[in-house]
């Protein structure tokens, strides 16, 4: 398993790498307009720039990871390469294992450090830019007028995050049940392509109303989040044991 | 130690493999012979668990093939299939992290043999080159059985000598070497049997000195008389 995940990482590396340099560019930029404080305009600037980069990168970073991991599983099961995977000693549920695992790993991880990165950033922000804080606090009476439920604080993003992230895991993994079955079982029929389009749909549309039916009627806004959370990592581990079942009994490279 | 039990593959309507029924025994180099599309490399895949009959069954040491059988069979596909970030050495260290027989100063020495160096990348070599790569690769496994699909394929007379010298410096009593070509003269000096297959179908598995002795015959001229009658009644 520590091989198989340490090629998997290894695969995915140079993606990554390209984020991070991103990050640390734009990270440099924010910290540089932070320093030379709100008097400065280009301070302001570069603070502004540096926040948006980061806030797209957080974004897109988690997202392409997942889709980067979908597209070499298909590689892996539709090309020669698939040869270097299943060759090996290695059984379906082990290979899937690692593939599940190292993309969980880095969608939690950056997940975890995006987060970070964003409260120790808007902490300094805050501490700069006296006035965001007033803005901020605007912002929080006005979602509170709304809804007394509502208070973004640090625990609701918190709970926010952890549920996107699991919400994105069970995503990546319905599309690994798709594929799976498209090149397992669908490989050179008819309809092929429309056929797992519509199990991967129709997986998205079960996953929502699990979510729905499971999570109780009356629950905190965080404790909701949480409770979808969990569906979608349950609901991610039955779509791994069903992706293996099939590859181990009927994928052939 | 490598059997097939009426064994079938069929993709959609066509019939790959049609009940193959066909036992190779360890000390023995087999050269598998057939036209293109004749179920070879269908048969060999089925042999290295890396595709399921839809019939029969695939035995290794008795038992169906199977991730644990992989330890022992080393297959090697005609196709490349390195990952194209891969160099020589990444691609033994791959090897080594994966297959407990493994051998990694084996692995350097048959690269020396077939004048590869460890900082090649594996994107940029020739046809003939990644051939010995593969070569390299699947003999520095102390295996027991090396299934070798197109070895020859589409390198130079002077790579093929190499990669004859290094075939049959492994074929020891103990193991059992499966070649697929089509070049039926250069099979003819590694191997001792021949496993004729056309249209997916087992035509005969003979011992090529009785062939020569018996019918004053070679393995080129079985091969011709087999494949040459059918194109003719075709």
């Amino acid at each position: 398993m520590k091989a198989l995940l340490k090629y998997e990482f290894r695969k995915t590396w140079f993606a990554k790498l390209i984020f991070l340099g991103i990050t640390a560019v734009a990270e440099i930029a924010f910290l540089i307009g932070i320093a030379l404080g709100p008097a400065h305009e280009t301070g302001e600037r570069l603070v502004t720039i540096g926040a948006l980069v980061l806030f797209m990168v957080a974004m897109f970073g988690v997202f392409i990871i997942g889709v980067q991991s979908v597209l070499t599983l298909h590689r892996d099961m539709n090309t020669k390469q698939g040869y270097m995977l299943y060759m090996t000693p290695r059984t379906s549920y082990q290979i899937l294992g690692a593939k599940t695992l190292e993309n969980g790993l880095s969608i939690l991880l950056s997940g975890a450090f995006f987060f970070l990165l964003g409260f120790l950033d808007i902490t300094l922000l805050f501490s700069r830019f006296g006035t965001l804080q007033q803005l901020w606090d605007f912002f929080q009476d006005m979602l509170h007028a709304i809804n007394k439920e509502i208070t973004l604080n640090t625990q609701t993003i918190l709970c926010l995050t952890v549920s996107f992230l699991a919400s994105w895991l069970a995503t990546v993994s319905m599309a690994y049940l798709a594929d799976i079955l498209s090149s397992a079982l669908l490989n050179g029929k008819r309809f092929n392509g429309i056929i797992t389009f519509l199990i991967f749909i129709l997986l998205s549309v079960l996953l929502g109303w699990l979510q729905d039916v499971l999570q109780p009627a009356r629950v905190a806004i965080d404790a909701g989040l949480l409770i979808r959370g969990g569906v979608s990592l349950a609901f991610s581990v039955l779509l791994y044991c069903a992706s293996a079942w099939i590859m181990d009994r009927y994928l052939s490279v | 130690m490598l059997k097939s039990e009426d064994i079938v593959r069929r993709f959609g309507a066509k019939t790959a493999v049609d009940h193959v029924t066909l036992s190779l025994e360890a000390g023995h180099v087999y050269a598998m012979l057939g036209p293109n599309g004749s179920g070879k490399t269908t048969w060999m895949k089925m042999a290295a668990a890396l595709m399921k009959p839809t019939e029969g069954r695939m035995l290794f040491q008795g038992a169906p093939v199977s991730v644990e059988s992989r330890r022992h069979v080393a297959y090697m596909s005609t196709e490349p299939y390195f990952y194209s970030w891969m160099t020589v050495r990444d691609a033994g260290r791959y090897y080594d992290d994966f297959f407990e027989d493994f051998s990694m100063s084996h692995y350097e020495e048959l690269l020396r043999d077939m004048e590869l160096e460890m900082s090649m990348k594996t994107r940029t070599l020739s046809s003939g080159m990644a051939a010995k790569l593969k070569i390299a690769l699947t003999l520095a496994r102390d295996a027991q059985v090396y299934m070798l699909d197109e070895p020859f394929n589409g390198i130079d007379l002077l790579a093929r000598d190499q990669i004859r010298a290094c075939i049959l410096r492994e074929a020891t009593p103990e193991k059992l070497l499966l070649l697929s070509s089509h070049l039926v003269e250069e099979m003819e000096a590694i191997a001792d049997r021949a496993v004729f297959i056309r249209q997916g179908k087992l035509i005969e598995v003979c011992d090529l000195e009785q062939l020569r002795e018996q019918r004053q015959q070679s393995m080129a001229d079985r091969y011709r008389e087999i494949y040459g009658h059918a194109e003719v009644a075709q």
